[in-house]
C-alpha cells in the first residue's frame, strides 16, 4: 500500500445526530478508556470544550473527541526536543508506523469508543469518515496523485506552483447509503519546493441513521473498502478500472 | 504543532446541514476586563447581553479536517518517509522486480491494457521509492560535498585571481647585491 512508504496517519469520524442529553454523559461513560490511558503511560492530555464535548490525547499520539454530534479518534505524530550537554538542540523524530497498522489501530479504538459510548442504546451515525493526511515530497509523490495534480494543473498555461484544492466525488450510490470521497492536496512551490500534502477523506453518509450494534465488524468493512479506494488513487488509471 | 481544527472552527452537522460554531467571545471574570479593574462600575457593565454564546450556522458540505501527520519540515519529511520505505518496500523489493519484468515482457509482446500500464508505472515508482530509500541519502551527501567542493573551487580561483592582479611595488629591504653597489 502506497501510504505505508509515506508518513501517514489516519482519523476516523462519526457523526452522529445532535444529543444534547447524552453529551454529558461521554466523560463519565469513556472513564474505563481513561483509566487504562493513566495506568499505562501515567499521563494523559483531557480538554473540554466549553460548548459542550470533551477530548482527550495520549502519550503515544491517539486524540479522541467527542463533540454534539461528532466522535473522533485520530492518530498524530510529534517531534520532541533533544537536548544534550555540549550539544545544541536538536529535533529528535519519532519512530514511523505503517499507515496500515495505525488505522487498523484506530478502527480499534474508534470501535471501542463507540462501545462505550452506546452503553444504554446504540450509537446511530449518519456519516462514517476515514480520513488519511500524508506529507511527501512532491516529486516522489505516487502516479496517480501526480496524475491528478498534473491534469489539473495542465489547465493553465504557465507552471502551477501554488495550490490548496479539494474535489469531492460520489463513489457509489446504494439504497442505504452513499460513498464518497474528499482529495485534498495542496503544495507552494515559492514557499517550501517539492513539499506536498494530501488528504484522501472517504465517507459512508446513510440515508436512514444507521446503528453500529457491532462497531468492530462494521467499522473494519468500511476501513476495507476506504483502503481499496486509496489504493486505487494512488495507483493511478481510475477511469480504467 | 499547526492544528488545521481549532475550539473556534469545529464544523457541526445536524438534520443533514453542516453547522460551523464561530469564535467565542473572550469573557473576562474579575480580570482588568472592561470596568474590570473600576470599583465604581456597576457589575455587568460593559458586559454584552449574550457573551460567551457561539453562533452555529450553516455550511456547505464537508470533511473531517484532522491534523497534519506532525510539524515537519521538509528535509524530515524525506527521512521520515524513506525511512517508511524501508521498512515496507524493501523486503518486497525482489517480488516487485518480477510483476515489473514479467509486465514489461508482455508489453513488448503487445499492447498492454491501460489497467496493466497503470499497474507497470506504480511498480517502476515502487522501485524508484525502493532506490531511493537504500541509496538516496548518500546520494544526498555526495551532492552535498559536490557542491561544496564546487563552492571551494571558485573561493580559490577567485582568490587566484585576486592574487594576480596585485602588481609588486618596489622593496623597502635592500638586497646584497643593491648594499655592495652602494658602497
Amino acid at each position: 500500500m502506497w501510504l505505508d512508504t509515506f508518513i501517514a496517519v489516519p482519523l476516523i469520524g462519526l457523526q452522529t445526530a445532535p444529543n444534547f442529553g447524552a453529551l454529558y454523559k461521554y466523560p463519565e461513560r469513556l472513564q474505563p478508556l481513561l483509566d487504562e490511558v493513566v495506568a499505562r503511560d501515567s499521563e494523559v492530555q483531557v480538554g473540554v470544550e466549553p460548548a459542550g464535548g470533551f477530548q482527550f490525547r495520549t502519550k503515544r499520539g491517539f486524540a479522541y473527541k467527542v463533540l454534539l454530534d461528532n466522535v473522533i479518534v485520530e492518530f498524530t505524530y510529534s517531534a520532541s526536543d533533544k537536548r544534550l550537554a555540549g550539544h545544541r538542540p536538536a529535533i529528535e523524530l519519532p519512530p514511523v508506523e505503517s499507515f496500515g497498522a495505525l488505522l487498523e489501530e484506530t478502527v480499534d479504538q474508534a470501535a471501542r469508543v463507540v462501545s462505550l459510548l452506546s452503553a444504554s442504546e446504540p450509537l446511530r451515525v449518519r456519516r462514517v469518515g476515514l480520513l488519511a493526511s500524508a506529507l511527501m515530497e512532491k516529486s516522489k509523490a505516487p502516479p496517480g496523485v501526480a496524475d491528478m495534480i498534473g491534469r489539473h494543473g495542465s489547465f493553465f498555461s504557465g507552471d502551477l506552483i501554488k495550490a490548496e484544492s479539494t474535489f469531492v466525488v460520489d463513489l457509489d450510490r446504494a439504497e442505504a447509503h452513499t460513498d464518497r470521497c474528499h482529495h485534498a492536496y495542496a503544495f507552494d512551490d515559492a514557499e517550501r519546493p517539492d513539499h506536498l500534502t494530501v488528504k484522501l477523506d472517504w465517507q459512508r453518509v446513510f440515508r436512514v441513521p444507521l446503528a453500529l450494534s457491532a462497531p468492530t465488524e462494521q467499522l473494519r468493512r468500511m476501513k476495507d473498502a476506504a483502503l481499496a479506494y486509496f489504493e486505487r488513487v494512488g495507483q493511478g488509471g481510475l477511469r480504467d478500472a | 504543532m499547526p492544528s488545521a481544527q481549532t475550539a473556534a472552527q469545529t464544523k457541526y452537522s445536524a438534520e443533514g446541514v453542516v453547522y460551523e460554531r464561530g469564535p467565542a467571545e473572550a469573557v473576562t471574570l474579575g480580570g482588568p476586563g472592561p470596568g474590570g479593574s473600576d470599583p465604581d462600575r456597576p457589575v455587568g457593565a460593559g458586559a454584552g447581553p449574550h457573551r460567551g454564546l457561539r453562533t452555529l450556522r450553516a455550511v456547505t458540505e464537508t470533511g473531517a479536517e484532522g491534523e497534519l501527520p506532525g510539524d515537519f519540515e521538509p528535509d524530515m519529511v524525506r527521512e521520515l518517509n524513506r525511512t517508511a520505505t524501508r521498512q515496507q518496500l524493501l523486503p518486497q523489493r525482489r517480488q516487485i522486480a518480477r510483476d515489473r519484468s514479467a509486465l514489461f515482457m508482455k508489453s513488448q509482446e503487445g499492447p498492454l491494457t491501460r489497467r496493466e500500464e497503470a499497474t507497470l508505472r506504480y511498480l517502476e515508482w515502487q522501485l524508484d521509492r525502493i532506490e531511493d530509500a537504500a541509496i538516496g541519502e548518500g546520494l544526498d551527501r555526495l551532492a552535498e560535498m559536490a557542491a561544496a567542493h564546487e563552492t571551494l573551487a571558485k573561493r580559490v580561483s577567485g582568490w587566484l585571481r585576486d592574487m594576480k592582479k596585485l602588481v609588486p611595488g618596489p622593496s623597502k629591504h635592500k638586497g646584497r647585491k643593491a648594499r655592495r653597489s652602494s658602497r
